[in-house]
């Protein structure tokens, strides 16, 4: 259950009963100068891999990014 | 079971909300979650059938409680609640005024429409019988039935070309009694007045 809160670095696991992955996809879109990324789709996460470009910003552009796709989220249920 | 706790990680700043779903539906969360983007980072997590976890992680310089934040959340779990049980109530009404309000531009073009046709069965009408009514001489002591323009359109056009007249034979006068001042030395600016208005109430005279 706690899976997706072991975020450490750079590897996030969404619920994806409460992710879509269009919308992690947007929001990889949108933090797409960040970081580089790669999607893998387990049994019920999301899993994405970030590695960030020239060590731009830090851990908490990783969470803004979470952040960023849950306000999608709410946008377009 | 609680319907509703959180686990403080102090090491970590950051909080976990256990949300019953039964109480709290996934799109309640969701919006809890949206007013508090602003103020910390959230993660979802959990199975939206039975329980929503919610991580609330402080942010890099925040001055803010994590336990305030909790209670804060639930505060507005609360809230969008409330507020998406009043619209479930409210949306046959909202509904009903919404459509009358689209369907109100329809309603016109009908209308339209039906002038439209009315317009067409009165030009199709049989007239006959008015037009026999309107040849028919009738008597017509009080002048009801003259239009306006026969009787005040030629004669308010004879009044402007009378009073132009009246104008022009003033003008006349006046030249001359202009003249007489000029010419009369003995004349004094008394007489003149009293000739003048004497003048105007002929006129007077003359128009009654």
């Amino acid at each position: 259950m706690d899976s997706c809160f072991n975020y450490s670095g750079l590897k996030i696991c969404f619920n994806n009963k409460l992710y879509n992955l269009c919308v992690i996809e947007e929001s990889l879109g949108a933090f797409g100068d960040f970081f580089e990324s790669k999607i893998e789709i387990e049994e019920n996460h999301i899993v994405v891999e970030l590695n960030l470009i020239d060590n731009k910003g830090d851990i908490f552009i990783v969470r803004e990014f979470c952040n960023y796709a849950l306000g999608l989220m709410q946008n377009n249920r | 079971m609680e319907t509703i706790s959180f686990d403080l990680k102090e090491k970590d700043a950051a909080v976990v909300i256990k949300i019953n779903s039964k109480i709290y539906p996934l799109h309640t969360v969701y919006s809890a979650s949206y007013v508090f983007l602003d103020r910390c980072y959230i993660m979802l997590d959990g199975d939206p059938e039975k329980e929503i976890l919610v991580e609330l992680r402080l942010k890099k310089d925040s001055n803010l409680e994590l336990g305030v934040l909790a209670r804060e959340f639930f505060n507005e779990l609360l809230n969008y609640a409330f507020y998406e049980e009043q619209s479930r109530k409210n949306a046959p009404l909202r509904n009903t005024l919404l459509r009358a309000a689209l369907l109100s531009n329809i309603g016109v073009q009908e209308f339209e429409s039906e002038e439209e046709k009315c317009n067409e069965d009165l030009e199709d009408a049989d007239w006959s019988e008015i037009e026999d009514l309107e040849d028919e001489e009738f008597e017509d002591p009080e002048g009801i039935a003259v239009p306006w323009e026969e009787k005040y359109g030629e004669n308010s056009q004879k009044e402007e070309e009378n009073s132009e007249e009246k104008i022009e034979i003033s003008d006349d006068l006046n030249k001359e009694q202009t003249s007489e001042a000029i010419f009369s030395d003995d004349l004094q600016q008394g007489n003149f007045v009293d000739k003048q208005t004497e003048h105007s109430e002929k006129q007077f005279e003359e128009e009654d």
